[in-house]
Order: C-alpha cells, then sequence, then structure tokens
C-alpha cells in the first residue's frame, strides 16, 4: 500500500501490515504561511510529518514577538507531546512557509501501537531518535558557540 | 594515533626572517558587517602584496597596540588590495575595527597552509560556516566561483547566532540567487520576523546536495561547531582525509619557530590552520590542548 506515509523518512520501511495499520490515522493536510498550527497548552490529539514546507515551534516572551526556539522542515515530525501524558502541547507552531503536513491522529495511532506492540517498538523507538537528535541540536544552541570565537 | 608526518620548520639563526618585519598598509575601505564586525580594505603603501592562496592568514599590526593572526577574506583574483574580517574581541582588534580610510596598518604574510581548492576540482565542494568562521572560507568560496566549470555541486551551510550576526548577507543573497549554489543558512535564536530556519549548522547537512563519494568539505567556525559538523559529515560518508577544517590557535611568529600556535604536533600558522580531519581530528578532542 502506499500512502504519505512510506513516503515520509518518520515511516520509510515500517513492513506493509504496519502501515495497513496506520493508514487510517493519516490525513493531508495544508498550511497557509503564518498559520498557527497548534497552540501551548492545547490538547495534543496528533502529530505532523512534514511533506513540504517549514514550521516553526515559538514560545511566547513577554513584551515582544514570540521567539522561535527551531524549525522544522520537510522530511520532518512535528510533534511529540501525543505520547506523553498529559498531551498538551509544549510550544506553539506556525507555518513559515506553506506547509503540506501529513497529520496522524493521536488517539489512532495509539490505539494501533496498544493493538500491536512491534509496531509500537518501532514507531517509539524513530521518535525516540528525533527526541535524541533535537536534544544534541538543543544542547549545542545552549552553548552560545558563535558568541566565543575570536 | 599515528605519528603525523611534518615538513621543516624553519631555523632561529641567521640575520632577521624578512617575514617577521610588518609592511606599512593603507586602509582603503571600511565596511560594518555586523554589530561587532568590520571588514577592511588594505593596499601596501610600496608596490603590490605578494600572491596569497584561500584560507592563507596575514598578520595585522595595530601600531602601538599589537599583532593578530586575520585571514584573508578576498579574492585571490584581486592583486592590488586584499580585505580581512574582523570581529572586536580585544584591545588588537578593536584597535583594527577603529580603523578609518587612510590609517596604516602592518602586515606580514601570507602564512600556513591553504584550503585545497586545486585537489578539490572535479568534485563537489560543500563548506559549512560558522559565525565569524565564513571569513576564512569566503576566498575558497570565490575562488569555487571565480573557476565555477572546475567544481560540481557546491553547497554552503551557514550557521550564526542571530539574523543580525549573519556575515556578508548581500553578498550570500547574491549568491543564493546562482542557479548554481545551494546555500542554507540557519541561526540560533530568532524573533518571529525571521522566515529561515533556526538551529544547529549540523543539522544542515544531511539534507545538503552533494555527493559523498567526490565531495571535498571545507569547515571553519567555533571548534566545537567544527568537531560535529565533521561528525555529520562522516556520517554522510565523506572520507576524514577530504574533510578540511580551519584550526586556529593564539598565532604570533607566522613563521612556525614560536609555538603559541601549537595543537598536538601542529604549529598551525605552519603546518594549518588549514588540515584535514584524519591529522587534525583527534587532536581537537583533547582536553586542554
Amino acid at each position: 500500500m502506499t500512502t504519505e506515509l512510506t513516503r515520509h523518512p518518520f515511516f520509510a520501511g515500517l513492513r506493509e501490515e504496519e502501515i495497513n495499520r496506520l493508514a487510517p490515522c493519516e490525513l493531508g493536510v495544508s498550511y497557509d504561511p503564518d498559520t498557527l498550527i497548534f497552540e501551548t497548552g492545547g490538547e495534543a490529539d496528533c502529530c505532523y510529518l512534514i511533506n513540504r514546507g517549514n514550521v516553526a515551534l515559538e514560545v511566547v516572551a513577554p513584551a515582544g514577538p514570540p521567539l522561535v526556539v527551531e524549525t522544522i522542515d520537510d522530511g520532518g515530525l512535528l510533534g511529540w507531546s501525543w505520547l506523553i501524558p498529559p498531551h498538551r502541547w509544549q510550544f506553539d507552531a506556525r507555518a513559515v512557509s506553506h506547509v503540506e503536513a501529513t497529520r496522524i491522529g493521536a488517539e489512532c495511532l495509539r490505539a494501533a501501537m496498544a493493538h500491536d506492540p512491534s509496531l509500537a517498538a518501532e514507531v517509539t523507538r524513530r521518535l525516540a531518535e528525533v527526541i535524541a537528535r533535537r536534544l544534541h541540536h538543543t544542547r549545542l544552541q545552549l552553548l552560545d558557540l558563535y558568541g566565543q570565537r575570536s | 594515533m599515528s605519528a603525523p608526518t611534518l615538513s621543516p620548520r624553519p631555523t632561529t639563526t641567521g640575520p632577521v626572517d624578512e617575514r617577521l618585519l610588518p609592511v606599512p598598509h593603507r586602509v582603503v575601505d571600511v565596511r560594518r558587517d555586523t554589530a561587532d564586525t568590520m571588514t577592511i580594505g588594505l593596499e601596501p603603501i610600496h608596490g603590490m602584496p605578494p600572491p596569497f592562496e584561500p584560507g592563507q592568514v596575514d598578520m595585522l599590526y595595530a601600531f602601538g597596540t599589537g599583532e593578530v593572526p586575520i585571514s584573508i577574506s578576498s579574492s585571490t583574483q584581486v592583486a592590488d588590495r586584499r580585505e580581512y574580517t574582523i570581529r572586536r574581541v580585544g584591545a588588537v582588534t578593536t584597535a583594527l575595527t577603529n580603523v578609518e580610510r587612510g590609517d596604516r596598518i602592518g602586515v606580514r604574510g601570507p602564512f600556513g597552509v591553504p584550503w585545497p581548492v586545486e585537489a578539490a576540482r572535479g568534485g563537489d565542494v560543500v563548506v559549512i560556516a560558522g559565525g565569524i568562521g565564513l571569513a576564512p572560507l569566503r576566498a575558497a568560496i570565490l575562488h569555487v566561483l571565480e573557476h565555477r566549470q572546475a567544481y560540481g555541486q557546491l553547497s554552503l551551510l551557514y550557521g550564526a547566532r542571530t539574523a543580525g550576526d549573519i556575515l556578508y548577507r548581500e553578498e550570500l543573497e547574491t549568491w543564493r540567487s546562482r542557479l548554481d549554489v545551494d546555500i542554507d543558512v540557519t541561526i540560533d535564536a530568532a524573533g518571529s520576523g525571521w522566515h529561515g530556519n533556526v538551529g544547529v549548522v549540523t543539522r544542515l547537512v544531511p539534507r545538503a546536495r552533494f555527493d559523498e563519494q567526490r565531495a571535498t568539505a571545507l569547515l571553519c567556525g567555533p571548534e566545537v561547531m567544527m568537531r560535529y559538523g565533521a561528525q555529520a559529515l562522516l556520517d554522510r560518508g565523506i572520507a576524514p582525509e577530504r574533510i578540511f577544517v580551519s584550526a586556529e590557535r593564539n598565532m604570533l611568529c607566522g613563521i612556525g619557530t614560536c609555538g603559541h600556535c601549537q595543537l598536538g604536533p601542529y604549529f598551525l600558522c605552519h603546518d594549518g590552520p588549514v588540515l584535514s580531519w584524519d591529522r587534525v581530528g583527534p587532536y581537537m578532542s583533547v582536553r586542554e590542548l
């Protein structure tokens, strides 16, 4: 079965039965530039596979415009709060450019994972890779490297 | 780690080495790049400057204040003047960024091993720069652009602290408008007015367009960034001997005798600053080296 899921790096290489189990969870979505995709504190009821465009993760700052923490580009995964209670978004997500994405419903995805432990393990492992990579990048950003060079 | 092969270093006996004598130059151009960074153009007061290669370093002497090593950032095709991009971080660089047209500066050089732009011919070139590390790479980028047919893909991945810290912004926009150059810029911190990437420069490596088997990588920036940048390139499959970094320490004599710029077995003013990752990588992870 060929779906948007199989074309995205996050789900690439999954077995056909696993993709079939996830296929009912997917919905193609698109956002115009500057659209708020989700908001801090809102219910994290999905994740997004970015197929085109990029999304900024923002945090509201007092007395000023929001600060951009990171951008997520095509091929990236947006949102993992759906997996971890209390399932609330930790940042705002705003489309920087025109964005085309695959929305994966969290309830459907969690049900598929509960039904198939092998799929659950694989999705969790891939999610851990994404989280570890973002943590690594965040640590480098925290070093403020460019401020130190003469 | 295996014993490196080093070229003979000069001895200190005999008459004064002319390379230790600053040659007076006149400031002919001053441009502000960012809040703390300037690019100055210098011409010798008498004669022509000696030729140089991309990546080489000159010692700039602010008379009465001191001397610092600064990479030559202009094109090798411009014979009569050189440009240097200087960030204000100490007494000498403050003096050098306070100059005006007509002021005099002493120059010694060029020193050091250049970027391997000739050896890179025929293949792709991927350039990774962080912060003011774009300055030592500018001459190499200009060289590739001036000999564009001799190279394959040219990818420039550049990371800066904020949008206001992006170096050579107009030039980057000009390069980006070309159809034969891929430029990806990312910054560490942004407000909502920035519509580009936010994040570390190493995250740009997996999606950069180059053929790992025939690419040469040139890196310059903070040492930690270069370490992780080199690792990202190794993860992409580029061989360590085709990854080159500009390793910098506190250069003083410029001719490989004083040892101020020593990194492991290398005197960077003489054996570097450009070294391949298979040679210098192991020393960049040694604490307090």
